[in-house]
């Protein structure tokens, strides 16, 4: 282009010399001279004219992005690819507009009345009010992965084919398709879960497909997400510290098996299992995948982790798979009880909850007969009135140390208890996932990594334990793989980890019995771990989940003495219409194939 | 005078002796004589003869000349106001009486028809007009001043500031924040902005508004092109014109803000509504009222100590322009200055920190004749500029927002410390921006040069002649700014807790001082090339005319920063036809090519018909005693717009989220798939359809009407709304915009003399009303919140239907979603009856927030003998204004202070005549939010000017040897009736104010 500009910048200087050599007065007295050069002159500029035309004058640009082949040319481009696809994966750190999820099931309260969380509990979510709205984004990633199994299938690199590096760099990416396909499985795990049926999509959609694709029914997306996860633990490493670049944080095998073991649990779970047959299929089919994964990572993750240090560890012993996050403040920000610097209250845990936790002597649930528990003292951490040692590592109450220099005050007055605006509606804070060492002071303000659970082996042992109640009753055995490890047996290792140590299962438990102390356990052990507002769909127990306590705390100001009165905090919309998430009204607009889930309208 | 002319006759004697020209023998002297349509007398018209290039006469004091020639040849008269008439040589004696038809009209690619051929629908204003406004900027001359433009003001400095103008209102509608409605702007034909020139240098402007006349724009044209003339040589002899003008500018209109009791007494109010105690006890109270302790409790009404009433300005120009032989030229030069409305600028030696700005600007237009078929024209002008202003960080908004929103109580402007009052909060204390920050000087070159040449070809065709020409251009902004920071100091009186005494004062230094530092910067620059080359051809046989035009042209425009450089190639052509005088018509057409869209569709191709008939010129017409003049024109055709984001028709790779690997966690980053390519991508295309009537009636009244129909499409529009999500992807957008754009124009004058009396009556009155037809909307539940069938920048909000009284109240109304709901929060109307209020139920209100519908203006004058007075309003209507802005509208939010705007705001006792809700010190979403309230009707009426002038007889000019002298007194912006009445409507935001302007000003001419 610079080519052609100086070209005509020349001519423009001939130009200028004609005009100077028509000002010459000999040639003035010549016309026809002149003519023929006006002439001449007039067609050089057209001619000079259209050949710009015809060239490429007109194809400036300052294009400075990526097009789809300068993409895949190179492998760290390629590898940013894959990269994109891990961002999608989901945290319950206020993911519904600053809110916890979790302040939608019966273990929270939002603070914020005006919070988008409360359309969740008031009923005026619909399909033109969409919340927590994963159609859009799991699609995202699914697109992105999509592309990314179609497009790089097959690359060399040859550009760097004799680079020191290139065997290693070969080795990561050859795992990579395989992270791809997990990760693909996972956000279609993500949409079932909410919507039931939805397209399943593996092709790269142009705009008009995009606008007429098919749901597939709940149980074909269940049977992709299995066959993905049995393709992809086939190939996946255990483990990367050992491997090339040692990039933890991706996908394993475990993360694969854990995936389908969680799956194959929901789809065999009663929402979507309403009658099982004797010996379900669909349970043992979840038992198994379970056990599966227990005997592949064995002993190497036992004992467990001590409770308090499962989350925001990178190192927790028994992560299976994790969503990672970058340093920053925003869930204490979100979260800090009122009264703390920089805290302006979020998430409230209900009495429901607090409730939920047993007696520490005795294992009993504080309305059992002998429990021991001590309406005085509801959160006492020792003797015999103590309660499960998980309630303080996840709640902070009345009387609770925080930041270790002060003690939470929730009675009336206190210097975090209402009237101060924006005190805790229940009587609680939240404590899990927060981290103490944080500051938020707004000269110093500090920031930390936050890692969010999303599979460990906890959870592998309840779900194990589930579905093995169902199948065999609590002491059953099955045929192999499940002839080794009973129900009882599985819970009773998340019951004796250090650090908690709670009283066994008793043994002799009727199914019905166990399953209800099972998902007492469940409830307690994964408290805002972003399971709650999940089991309560597929243990289709909505209806019971919409009384939401909390507690009245008041200090006698001479006595000190502290007097707890329960309360109704709420009590919730529920309909049966929930157990599913409505589909965006503005998606069935659209493409005229979509269904709206039942009951929404 | 009278020798004058004898010797000029004389001289063309000599001339034609001096010229060997054959066939002079049969050669003979014809006399004239030229009136204007007031039959009075035209001097210095330029008289010439087709066929004898080279030889001018002017007429002299009486409009008579004489001239050689012979019979057959084509007499020429063209008058300094750019009348032109063209006549064949019979009678001996000639009389010719030019009107408003001979008029000539700019229509693009330098070439001008007589208003009589003109088919298409353009509207001119003339220098006499434009320079009856004291302005810096030319486009700020516009308002009114020519139907189916729309010019609307802007706050800022005047010699920054530039208005808004569109061309029969909007059509079309960018994505986003992106800007697709920008009109182009030709100055002798080159795209440059106005604010390039001074008014001095401007002969007129036109604004090409149908097909017919945009056609030849190709892909620039949609939004209406303004064509500006610049002055050309012309007359006998040297001419000299001086003008000077003193001005005196004063804010137009200046919010009024609460006094610190007023302030205080509205903070505990809000403090009360929002459940709290009150912030002041009435000790306090009493102290901010009685002013006894000015520095604990200061009252500082903030605009009385940061501005002065009145700023002032001074212009001056003188310009020469003759004829010379075979050279013509016109020359300016043009000193605008203007001192603006801070008060405290003196603090500092060396330098003060008034904002103020000068400009310089100079033109030479010189055209020479260099052979007799050959002319060589050489525009040079540019521009020098400064503006100066105190060195805040970004420009003199800051200290607008200071004064604006810092309330009267916050602090003293000095402390007894004699330090600079300020306090955590407030770091901005309007008198230390001002005198205590430095100072920031930026400057504006400019050049700007055309060369043309033009060679007749007679030789080769009869009519005939090609030409080439180049345009270059530069401008470079930079800024230098010497900027320091000042410390502050916040008092604190420390009161007992019962009786309120002050016990005590805690003193706290805040900020530091600094030295001044220096930062030079460009600001911005751009530079233009435009080169081409052009054939035109006339050419009559009986009576039938037929001219015809073909241009070829390359431009390229490099403005700084990324996807900013535009190319272009036109091609375009014309044919002019017209028959018996009487019947005209124009075929125009061009093909034009732009870097900003991808090959393949970058090329479009827009043609234009257009036809005229002369109704009062057939012979049957001629009973009708109403009408001297009537003709109607229609015009069908396309015009486009290349207006787009560049580069959408790629599908890029763009950074997207990141993820964490490895023992350490470290970030690595993401590449996500772009948004989908977009194609096909093409231009927009206007398809306008005109229909006009030229009246002029009873011999007092003239009348224009246009009736316009313009439909857009392929207007760019997101189509996130129709596509399915499920995409996974950003989707393409979609040049599947339609919006259509109906109006018309009326422009009506009338005027008169009775002796030495004359009067004259202008009206203009434009109505443009646009409806997006098609573009792609989201799906909406309710079918009041549909964009589709509404006007461009619509504003849509909630019903306000009054405020709530009380908790039971707000018990039993629907749920209103957005805030915890209080007494004296706004209630609203639940449109779809869910029993929720939320976004769905938004209704459209008022208008288009971007443009009105209505816009006219309104022109009385009057004289007698040699006293003038002329006042020139203008007004608009159908517009709406979203009064959005804290400290003005919004009160005490984030800390601002509370304008006398809130005096209506509701409390307990006045909840039955509240218009406003309740103050509140939190950033109420509930309340602050579009709604019914927040949108107000902008529509304005202004006295735009008001002048006294004084034209000197002739008898005292004649003494004090000069053509012409004038001697004026001018108000502009003199009062505004509007529904705002706080603020000017056009500018409702934190800016520098606009201005009312009073000046005095003398125009000499010899």
């Amino acid at each position: 282009m610079k080519l052609i500009f100086f070209k005509i910048n020349d001519m423009y200087k001939n130009r200028f010399l004609r005009f100077q050599f028509l000002l010459d007065r000999s040639e003035i007295k010549n016309p026809k001279i002149l003519l023929m050069r006006t002439v001449k002159l007039f067609l050089i500029t057209i001619v000079l004219i259209t050949t710009l035309w015809s060239c490429e004058f007109l194809d400036y640009n300052e294009l400075d992005q990526y097009n789809k082949d300068q993409m895949l040319m190179e492998f760290s481009r390629v590898k940013s690819l894959l990269t994109n696809v891990y961002s999608y994966l989901p945290t319950d750190f206020s993911s519904v507009n600053g809110a916890m999820r979790a302040s939608a099931s019966d273990d929270a309260e939002h603070v914020w009345e005006v919070s988008d969380i409360q359309k969740f509990n008031d009923g005026s979510w619909s399909p033109l009010t969409i919340l927590d709205d994963q159609w859009n984004n799991m699609y995202s990633g699914i697109r992105i992965a999509n592309f990314f199994l179609k497009e790089t299938d097959g690359l060399t690199f040859d550009l760097i084919k004799y680079n020191v590096d290139y065997p290693e760099l070969m080795k990561q990416f050859a795992y990579y398709p395989y992270e791809a396909r997990f990760l693909r499985a996972f956000y279609y795990f993500e949409l079932i879960k909410r919507y039931g049926s939805v397209p399943l999509i593996t092709t790269l959609l142009t705009q008009e497909e995009a606008d007429k694709v098919t749901p597939s029914p709940f149980n074909t997306i269940v049977d992709f997400i299995v066959s993905e996860c049995d393709t992809a633990s086939k190939y996946l490493p255990v483990g990367y510290s050992g491997l090339p670049a040692s990039e933890t944080g991706r996908a394993t095998k475990g993360a694969a098996m854990a995936l389908k073991a969680r799956t194959l649990l929901y789809a065999a779970s009663p929402f979507h299992n309403p009658t099982p047959a004797v010996n379900d299929p669909k349970w043992i089919a979840a038992a198994k995948a379970s056990k599966e994964l227990i005997d592949l990572l064995g002993s190497n993750y036992l004992p467990l982790e001590d409770y308090s240090k499962i989350v925001n560890n990178l190192t927790s012993k028994e992560l299976i798979f994790e969503r990672r996050q970058g340093e920053d403040r925003a869930f204490e920000e979100a979260n800090t009880a009122i009264g703390f610097e920089g805290g302006n209250t979020g998430t409230c845990p209900t009495q429901n909850l607090v409730d939920a936790y047993e007696m520490k002597a005795t294992g009993l649930g504080i309305k059992e007969v002998g429990s021991g528990y001590n309406a005085t003292d509801p959160y006492a951490t020792s003797g015999p009135t103590a309660r499960d040692p998980r309630l303080a590592m996840t709640i902070l109450y009345n009387g609770a140390l925080w930041k270790s220099t002060q003690t939470v005050q929730t009675w009336y007055g206190g210097l975090n208890a209402p009237p101060a605006l924006n005190a805790t509606k229940t009587g609680y804070y939240l404590k899990k996932y927060m981290i103490e060492s944080i500051s938020l002071n707004p000269e110093n303000p500090s920031t930390a990594i936050h890692v969010w659970v999303l599979f460990r082996y906890g959870e592998i042992l309840l779900n194990y334990a589930e579905a093995m109640n169902e199948v065999y009753g609590p002491e059953g055995l099955g045929s192999a793989p499940l002839d080794n490890l009973t129900a009882l047996q599985a819970v009773n290792i998340v019951r004796a980890r250090p650090g908690v140590e709670m009283p066994p299962f008793p043994t002799g438990m009727s199914q019905n019995a166990f399953r209800d102390k099972l998902r007492n356990e469940r409830r307690v052990e994964l408290a805002f771990e972003d399971h709650r507002f999940w089991d309560i769909r597929r243990w289709k127990i909505g209806p019971f989940t919409t009384n939401i306590r909390g507690i009245d705390l008041t200090r006698d100001p001479v006595t000190k003495e502290i007097t707890y009165t329960l309360k109704v905090v709420e009590t919730r919309v529920w309909d049966d219409k929930m157990y599913l998430y409505p589909i965006p009204q503005s998606e069935l607009f659209i493409n005229n194939n979509l269904e709206q889930n039942p009951g929404w309208f | 005078m009278k020798k004058y002319s004898i010797q000029k006759q004389l001289y063309l004697w000599l001339i034609l002796l001096l010229i060997n020209y054959p066939g002079i023998a049969q050669q003979k002297l014809f006399t004239g004589t030229i009136n204007d349509e007031n039959d009075n007398p035209v001097r210095n018209a330029r008289i010439t003869i087709k066929e004898q290039p080279g030889m001018i006469i002017f007429t002299d004091d009486n409009g008579k000349f004489n001239i050689p020639g012979e019979k057959g040849q084509i007499l020429e008269v063209m008058t300094r106001d750019q009348h032109y008439r063209s006549l064949r040589l019979e009678e001996d004696q000639i009389v010719l009486s030019l009107n408003k038809n001979d008029a000539l009209i700019p229509v693009g690619n330098r070439l001008e028809l007589r208003k009589e051929e003109l088919t298409s629908a353009i509207g001119i204003v003339r220098a006499d007009e434009l320079v009856k406004s004291s302005v810096i900027n030319p486009a700020n001359s516009l308002y009114g001043k020519i139907p189916g433009l729309t010019v609307l003001q802007n706050g800022g400095t005047n010699w920054n500031n530039d208005p808004d103008i569109f061309v029969r209102g909007v059509e079309t509608f960018g994505i986003g924040n992106f800007i697709n409605t920008n009109i182009l702007t030709l100055v002798d034909g080159f795209e440059r902005p106005l604010s390039s020139l001074s008014l001095a240098e401007i002969e007129s402007v036109a604004v090409l508004k149908d097909a017919a006349a945009l056609a030849v724009f190709g892909l620039r044209g949609a939004n209406g092109v303004l064509l500006v003339t610049t002055k050309r040589g012309t007359g006998n002899g040297l001419s000299v014109d001086v003008n000077y003008e003193h001005g005196i500018t004063k804010a137009f209109r200046l919010p009024e803000f609460l006094d610190a009791h007023g302030y205080a007494s509205a903070v505990n109010q809000a403090h009360v509504n929002d459940g709290l105690d009150p912030l002041y006890s009435q000790v306090e109270l009493d102290r901010f009222q009685s002013g006894s302790s000015p520095y604990l409790y200061p009252d500082v009404n903030w605009i009385d100590e940061s501005l002065r009433d009145f700023g002032s300005g001074n212009k001056f120009s003188i310009s020469f322009q003759e004829q010379a032989n075979t050279v013509r030229y016109f020359a300016v030069l043009n000193y605008d200055e203007e001192q603006g409305l801070l008060g405290p600028v003196n603090e500092n030696t060396g330098y003060n920190t008034q904002i103020s700005g000068n400009k310089f600007n100079f033109r030479a237009n010189i055209d020479m004749d260099l052979t007799r078929s050959t002319k060589f024209t050489l525009n040079l002008a540019g521009n020098l500029g400064n503006s100066y202003r105190p060195g805040t960080e970004n420009d003199e908004t800051d200290i607008f927002k200071a004064i604006y929103t810092i309330p009267s109580a916050a602090f003293p402007v000095k402390t007894y410390n004699d330090a600079w009052g300020g306090t955590s909060a407030y770091d901005n204390n309007p008198v230390g921006l001002i005198s205590a920050s430095g100072y920031s000087e930026k400057g504006r070159r400019e050049l700007m040069t055309d060369f043309l040449l033009e060679r007749k070809l007679d030789n080769l065709i009869k009519g005939l002649s090609a030409g080439g020409f180049v345009s270059f251009d530069k401008s470079f902004d930079y800024q230098d700014s010497y900027s320091r920071l000042f410390q502050y100091e916040q008092i604190t009186p420390i009161l007992d807790p019962v009786t309120y005494a002050i016990t005590d004062t805690a003193e706290t230094s805040l900020g530091t001082t600094t030295t001044l530092a220096f930062n030079s910067i460009p600001v911005s620059q751009w530079r233009r090339t435009t080169f081409g080359a052009n054939l035109r051809h006339s050419t009559d046989w009986e009576d039938n005319k037929l001219s015809s035009m073909l241009l070829l042209q390359s431009e390229e425009l490099i403005r700084t920063g990324r996807n900013n450089t535009f190319r272009h190639l036109l091609a375009a052509g014309n044919i002019h036809y017209s028959k018996a005088g009487k019947y005209f018509a124009d075929l125009a057409m061009s093909i034009n090519g732009t870097n900003t869209l991808p090959e393949g569709s970058r090329t479009g191709f827009f043609p234009a018909l257009s036809l005229a008939w002369k109704m009062s010129d057939e012979e049957w017409f001629n009973a009708n005693q109403i009408f001297d003049n009537l003709k109607l024109r229609a015009s069908w055709g396309l015009s486009g717009n290349d207006q787009v984001i560049q580069n959408i028709n790629l599908n890029a790779f763009t950074p997207g989220g990141p993820y964490y690997f490895g023992a350490n966690n470290n970030p690595t980053g993401g590449y996500s798939e772009g948004r989908l390519a977009s194609n096909p991508l093409t231009y927009e295309t206007s398809y306008k359809s005109n229909f006009g009537i030229d009246a002029s009636m009873l011999g007092m009244l003239d009348l224009t009407l246009d009736l316009f129909y313009n439909k857009r499409k392929g207007i760019l529009v997101e189509t996130a709304g129709s596509v399915s999500r499920v995409l996974g992807v950003d989707p393409a957008f979609s040049s599947s915009g339609i919006v259509n754009n109906k109006g018309f124009e009326l422009g009506l004058n009338i005027y008169d003399n009775k002796g030495d009396f004359t009067y004259h009556l202008d009206g203009q009155l434009s109505y443009a009303r646009n409806q997006i037809v098609e573009m792609l909307e989201e799906y909406r539940p309710e079918e009041y919140l549909k964009r589709t069938g509404q006007r461009i920048n619509q504003s849509f909000g909630l019903e306000a239907t009054g405020f709530f009284r009380d908790a039971t109240e707000i018990a039993d109304s629907p749920k209103q979603t957005f805030a915890i709901i209080m007494p004296g929060d706004i209630k609203y109307k639940d449109q779809n009856n869910d029993k929720t209020i939320n976004e769905y139920d938004e209704i459209p209100i008022g208008y288009s927030t971007q443009v009105p519908e209505f816009y006219f203006s309104g022109l009385a004058g009057l004289k007698y003998t040699f006293v003038g007075i002329e006042a020139f309003f203008q007004g608009t209507a159908n517009y709406t204004t979203y009064l959005n802005t804290i400290g003005i509208f919004w009160p005490l939010i984030a800390n601002s202070s509370i304008s006398n705007y809130s005096d209506d705001s509701w409390t307990p006792a006045t909840a039955n005549t509240a218009t406003l809700p309740r103050l509140t010190m939190s950033e109420n979403a509930n309340n602050y939010r579009p709604n019914s309230i927040w949108f107000a009707d902008a529509s304005f009426f202004k006295l735009r000017s008001l002048e006294l002038y004084f034209d000197l007889p002739s008898k005292i000019i004649s003494k004090l040897k000069l053509d012409r002298m004038k001697v004026y007194a001018r108000g502009m912006n003199l009062f505004s009736i509007d529904k705002i009445k706080i603020v000017d409507p056009e500018a409702t935001g934190i800016t520098y104010p606009t201005v009312s302007s009073y000046n005095f000003g003398i125009q000499i001419g010899f």
